[in-house]
């Protein structure tokens, strides 16, 4: 039974009324950001941290949108002034991480190869059905990033699968640059290589010109800055020496940062290790191009690679270079011996977790391969439910730097919940309610596509008056003649 | 060799040959190799040919000469002239009518143009002798001949061309499917009339070509085994796989040319064929398939495992049998058409060369920078 | 055995009119006995496994029991025992559950195009077995799913593409051996998939496909037309045609009819058809429904005329076929509740892909029991084919196609890791 007071109940009508003249099947979303200090609570059968021991009667206190107490319900006292989610039939599980994907864009490529200015934040889509799913599939944290097909690609941002505009839904803004190694459609492998590495070799130009200029007392950068209207105050009017793990532009320190052309800035963010770097390899021979482009311009450390499924074949090159990896892909791969002629079947993830790569998994549809679903199928390969479980949830949280943040339920971490109506990796149980930052966003009960989708509700005035139909007499009589007796 | 020089230039002035060796009416020829291959698997060491009238009258090694005959001596190996179980050569867009899936009484002699390019680039690697198909794409394409490579048809009805297999399918005319194909097949067999009547009989042999997989491969065998068929398969780079099936139905094989990625299986094919017995010969297909590859074929398989004499078999007695024209070409035997080939080496070695054919007796191909012969 | 089916097929093709030429074919007075004599012995079977046994700590019998800690032992490739309460043996393959092999009445393995006759669009007496390929991988990947019997149809590009052939997914390779001799199987589609390829012609036809139907009602039509014309030609010989006899079996309720109908007006088309039948006396077609995404709206006239349906694989968004049919997750829940005999399929998803196991999954996310689950992947589909006596249980007496599992069937966190087929250990779990 659900405790709910009547401010939230005024608040659902406005919102309903709101949402339901302009979004059709939304009417789940429930009201809007938390305000600092709000409090809310919830109360589960189990409560399962993924810190710890699962917590049977568990109680999780959220403030402000932060969990402040997880505990049993005899540990932990519930605030006075908390709006309480009490669900003893339910288990609490910390929100699933989506550690990469490109949906909820309105088109996920850009067609410029190289085009790191360009920034996610501009193509997100707020009410695209893409983060109504995550609700439904108990996503809560997500890593927005360009698609794969682009050379250097968009500033990617972390988002929460909550909010009417881009700012409500943000989490982390410069969540990391996308490149991709596997050749743009088009384009060859050695072209795709050469671009890439024209992209650092173009920076690296461009910083030495800066410096020239300075040396030489030309202020055509400055000159350009104003123009281009960009902003020169305060630390952007100040210069940095260069700091990064690879090569280096001597008397950096004499171009204010403001003045680095806003085209080549992402690229040197990216250099100094300020950004991760989120590379696509579509085959095991683009892990290489992608580790060395990565090594030779000092970012390794901040790389993640996201894989296709024929990438396990490069796992000892990745587990020596030490990254994690997002696999982006099938989790089985079925290749046949040319010589044997025998097919092999490979479970993805099963080599990564036995060469201690950290890999993330990313969802493919909303249901039937969503983030519970393959995280099932690990287990069905072997794993043991809390290495799945931390594919979706702690993995994917260290892998975007939201360690603790995101994916557990602690003390300090988002208010991010989920409440299942059994074992999340159960074919049977069902998403029952979202909370993020310590909003009640999603209620299955009202979620009029998903009893769409299960129970096949028909329109009204549409049920069958099937029939037999009427036939004439003589048509019969006719036929009889033609056609056989019985 | 120099002594042998001082001969060959005295035996010149003797006889009033012309400059290029040829047997013309009633002029006869010999040639000596330093190694004649009779085609049945013997080789005789320095053995001397004489033929005339296009005809073999002599084989052996100390074969008399008759007087008066010019004697070519040549430094290389001889063989009988190399013969293709399955070539398109000059008749390609001619031979093929895809507007109906069954051209039973289609006759491929019509298609053949003996002055043609291709088929005077098949001289150039030593084919004097080879089975002009249809390209698949009928369910029946018609009557294969046997012709002699720049020259005339020698067989008209070697074999009746069948393609069982997706290979006979298209998709805008009967039959699209493989059951329709198989229908079609089994009422035309099962009510035998004309050229089906007489493969049925046994007198006009198949050229089954069952498609590329194993299924289909099985299909065709239990096909001809069902009507008393008699013939060869083609087509397929399995046919090795089968080689007890194909035996014990009684058929033959005509091999598919090497190429790098279904090689392996054709060498190793060739290998299992011949430990089985069953008679094979090599398909060509040109101008798809360069006329070269029917020796770099057999000399692959050789490099698997193949005999090398089984081999040379292959590529001429053998094959010549399997198209039913063993009584007249495929080796050096006294009574054959003289159609040889004279090489820098083994035949089946892919390092030696081919430096003359005859045809019926007529020097039809020389080398460019040959070194032998009387008219340097 | 193996012969009186393929004597049958000779038989019939030998009473075929001519189907191309122009000249016409004499035909005899009476049909003879086909020409040609097998020259060759029958194919042998699969050479059974010696004395297999395997412990289970459940097994799923099927027929309404759950055995604990059972002992199945194998015998000439059938169950000869499954005693429950014991405990395993030493060196006993050992696995956590045990279901009878899945079945798959459309799992699609056909050859594409290769597979479907469309010189003309009702083809009844054509059978795909000529063109299935028992090398093709698809069979082996299926096996590793758990699915071991599958029914092979003719790609429904045609009104009516012919026989099915029903095949367990590993065995001899030599289909006449492999075939599994059940309820003969008639396959054709209503919809707009048979007319898809077709037009009217416009300008100059070029080729065959200028023809009727082009609409669904031009598919409606040409079926009707099946039926009328099978039930003339047995009245009036000289309107014999190839296939006739087929739909006359299929009218007598002797040869199943399974259509593809995906979208609700199709299945009502099916159904009507069927009634059309009855009324007119003609006979009472045993009408299964492949693909029918949409028997969630009209239950009620499947109850009426008893038809089966197989469902096809659920998807995230609910549509799913090419005629943008939406398939409700608790469809076979609300189909076996009116006791409809329901099966799943999962359309030849290889391992990796929501598999068979899954679908079952799917469909008890929205509402099925477990029990109903296992029937609509083992007993019903094997009640479709009439091979109930051999197939979709586990008990003593039935077949040895077993499907070994590592935990719950159909939970996502489980899968197959073993398989029999035959009393063969097709995949192995250790």
């Amino acid at each position: 039974m659900i405790q709910q007071s009547t401010r939230l109940l005024q608040r659902i009508a406005q919102t309903h009324l709101a949402l339901t003249l302009g979004l059709l099947g939304c009417s789940f979303l429930l009201s809007a950001q938390a305000e600092a200090g709000e409090k809310y609570a919830v109360r589960a059968g189990i409560v399962h941290t993924l810190a710890g021991e699962a917590i049977p009667n568990g109680v999780i206190v959220i403030e402000g949108g932060r969990i402040t107490a997880v505990g049993s319900a005899d540990d932990v006292k519930i605030p006075w002034d908390a709006e309480v989610l009490d669900v003893p039939h339910l288990e609490a599980y910390p929100g699933f991480v989506e550690a990469h994907t490109s949906s909820g864009m309105d088109r996920p490529n850009e067609s410029v190869s190289v085009a790191p200015f360009l920034n996610v934040r501009d193509s997100i889509d707020p009410v695209a059905f893409y983060f109504e799913d995550c609700l439904r599939s108990g996503i809560t944290t997500v890593n927005v990033q360009q698609g794969n097909a682009c050379i250097i690609g968009a500033v990617g941002m972390v988002v929460k699968p909550h909010g009417m505009t881009v700012e409500e839904m943000l989490v982390r803004p410069r969540a990391g640059l996308k490149i991709s190694a596997a050749p743009k459609s088009g384009m060859s492998r050695a072209t795709q290589a050469q671009t890439l590495r024209g992209a650092f070799t173009g920076l690296r130009l461009h910083l030495e010109d800066l410096v020239q200029q300075k040396r030489t007392g030309n202020d055509f950068s400055r000159r350009e800055a104003l123009y281009q209207g960009r902003d020169l105050a305060g630390e952007r009017g100040k210069g940095r020496a260069m700091m990064s793990k690879g090569w280096t532009v001597e008397g950096l320190e004499l171009v204010p940062r403001g003045e680095v052309d806003e085209k080549q800035e992402p690229l040197l963010d990216l250099v100094e290790g300020r950004v991760p770097a989120w590379i696509y390899c579509g085959a095991p021979m683009d892990v290489r191009l992608a580790l060395e482009i990565a090594s030779d311009n000092g970012f390794l450390e901040r790389t993640i690679l996201v894989l296709d499924d024929s990438c396990w074949k490069a796992a000892d090159l990745i587990a020596e270079a030490g990254v994690s990896v997002v696999l982006d892909s099938t989790l089985v791969r079925t290749e046949m011996d040319p010589k044997t002629e025998e097919e092999e079947e490979v479970f993805i993830p099963g080599v990564f977790k036995d060469k201690g790569i950290p890999f993330a998994l990313s969802s493919r549809n909303s249901t039937t391969e969503s983030l519970w679903f393959q995280a099932a199928m690990c287990v069905a390969h072997g794993f043991t439910r809390a290495e799945a479980l931390a594919a979706v949830t702690t993995t994917p949280a260290n892998i975007l730097g939201l360690e603790g943040e995101v994916g557990c339920l602690c003390p300090g971490a988002a208010g991010n919940v989920l409440l299942t109506s059994g074992d999340p990796l159960s074919v049977t149980s069902f998403v029952e309610y979202v909370v993020i930052d310590g909003n009640l966003v999603y209620d299955r009960s009202v979620d009029i596509r998903t009893q769409h989708l299960l129970e096949g509700v028909v329109p009204e005035g549409t049920e069958s008056h099937a029939e037999e139909p009427e036939v004439e007499e003589d048509t019969r009589k006719k036929a009889g003649d033609e056609g056989g007796s019985r | 060799m120099h002594t042998n020089a001082l001969l060959l230039a005295s035996l010149a002035f003797v006889a009033s040959a012309p400059t290029s060796a040829s047997s013309s009416e009633g002029d006869a020829l010999a040639i000596r190799a330093e190694k004649l291959h009779v085609g049945d698997g013997t080789v005789i060491e320095n053995g001397i040919v004489v033929f005339e009238a296009g005809v073999i009258t002599e084989v052996g090694k100390g074969a008399p000469v008759p007087k008066g005959v010019v004697l070519i001596e040549h430094a290389g190996h001889l063989s009988a002239g190399l013969i293709a179980l399955r070539e398109h050569a000059g008749a390609v867009g001619e031979s093929n009518d895809s507007t109906r899936a069954v051209m039973d009484e289609a006759d491929l002699s019509y298609a053949y143009r003996p002055n043609h390019s291709e088929v005077q680039g098949l001289l150039a690697e030593g084919i004097t002798t080879f089975v002009l198909a249809p390209r698949p794409g009928s369910l029946v394409g018609g009557l294969c001949a046997v012709a002699k490579t720049g020259s005339e048809v020698i067989s008209r009805r070697a074999y009746l061309s069948i393609c069982t297999g997706a290979n006979g399918l298209t998709s805008n005319r009967f039959p699209t499917s493989l059951q329709g194909s198989q229908a079609e097949l089994e009422r035309r067999f099962s009510w035998p009339r004309g050229v089906f009547a007489t493969a049925v009989k046994g007198e006009l042999p198949v050229m089954l070509d069952g498609g590329s997989s194993r299924t289909e491969v099985q299909h065709a065998i239990a096909f001809a085994r069902r009507h008393g068929l008699k013939g060869i398969l083609v087509g397929s780079t399995r046919l090795g796989e089968m080689a007890a099936k194909i035996r014990a139905a009684g058929l033959g094989v005509a091999l598919s040319s090497y190429s790098p990625s279904t090689g392996r299986r054709v060498v190793e094919g060739a290998v299992a064929l011949a430990e089985m017995q069953v008679p094979f010969g090599f398909a060509l297909g040109s101008p798809n398939n360069h006329p070269a590859n029917l020796r770099l074929t057999a000399a692959a398989c050789i490099r698997g495992g193949l005999k090398s004499g089984e081999a040379l078999k292959a590529l001429t007695s053998t094959a010549a049998r399997l198209a039913g024209v063993g009584d007249k070409v495929g080796s050096i035997q006294v009574g054959l058409a003289a159609d040889m080939v004279l090489w820098s080496g083994e035949p089946t070695d892919p390092g030696s060369r081919v430096m003359a054919v005859y045809v019926d007796g007529d020097e039809v191909f020389r080398a460019e920078d040959d070194e032998n012969g009387d008219d340097k | 055995m193996i012969w009186t089916s393929f004597l049958h097929a000779a038989c019939l093709t030998l009473c075929a009119p001519p189907l191309q030429d122009a000249v016409v074919v004499e035909q005899p007075q009476e049909p003879e006995a086909p020409k040609a004599q097998p020259a060759v012995a029958p194919v042998v079977p699969v050479v059974p496994a010696a004395d297999l046994r395997l412990h289970a700590e459940r097994v799923y019998t099927g027929t309404g029991e759950i055995l604990k800690n059972a002992l199945i032992e194998v015998r000439d490739g059938k169950i000869s025992s499954v005693r429950p309460g014991r405990s395993a043996p030493e060196g006993v393959l050992q696995v956590k559950a045990v279901t009878a092999g899945m079945i798959d009445l459309s799992a699609r393995l056909h050859s594409n195009f290769n597979s479907v006759e469309q010189s003309t669009e009702v083809q009844p007496h054509l059978d795909v077995a000529g063109s299935v390929d028992l090398h093709d991988k698809r069979f082996a990947r299926l096996a590793r799913t758990g699915v071991t019997t599958v029914l092979v149809n003719p790609l429904d590009r045609n009104v009516i593409g012919g026989r099915g052939v029903a095949l367990k997914t590993h065995g001899p390779m030599e289909v006449e051996a492999r075939r599994l001799n059940g309820r003969p199987i008639l396959r054709g589609a209503i919809g707009s998939e048979p007319s898809a390829a077709n037009h009217a012609a416009f300008g100059r036809p070029t080729d065959f496909y200028s023809r009727r139907p082009t609409t669904r009602m031009g598919v409606e039509w040409e079926w009707r037309k099946a039926f009328f014309d099978a039930v003339a030609a047995k009245r009036l010989p000289e309107k014999d045609f190839p296939g006739a006899e087929d739909l006359r079996e299929a009218l007598a309720g002797k040869r199943t009819v399974m259509i593809q109908a995906w979208t609700t007006q199709d299945i009502r088309t099916a159904v009507y058809l069927d009634e059309e039948m009855q009324r007119e006396g003609f006979g009472d077609l045993d009408l299964v429904i492949d693909a029918g995404a949409e028997a969630w709206k009209e239950p009620g006239i499947l109850v009426r005329n008893s038809t089966i349906v197989v469902l096809p694989p659920h998807t995230a968004g609910g549509r799913v076929g090419s005629d943008g049919a939406f398939l409700a997750w608790n469809t076979a829940s609300l189909l076996v509740g009116e006791g409809l005999t329901v099966c799943l399929s999962a359309h030849g998803a290889g391992p990796g892909s929501a598999t068979l196991g899954h679908q079952a999954g799917f469909a008890m996310r929205g509402g099925l029991s477990f029990d109903q689950a296992l029937a609509a992947v083992t007993s019903a589909p094997a009640s479709v084919l009439g091979l109930s006596e051999r197939l979709g249980t586990v008990h003593e007496g039935m077949d040895a196609d077993l499907a070994l599992w590592n935990g719950r069937p159909f939970a996502a966190t489980s899968r197959v890791t073993g398989v029999l087929i035959d009393g063969v250990i097709v995949v192995d779990p250790r």
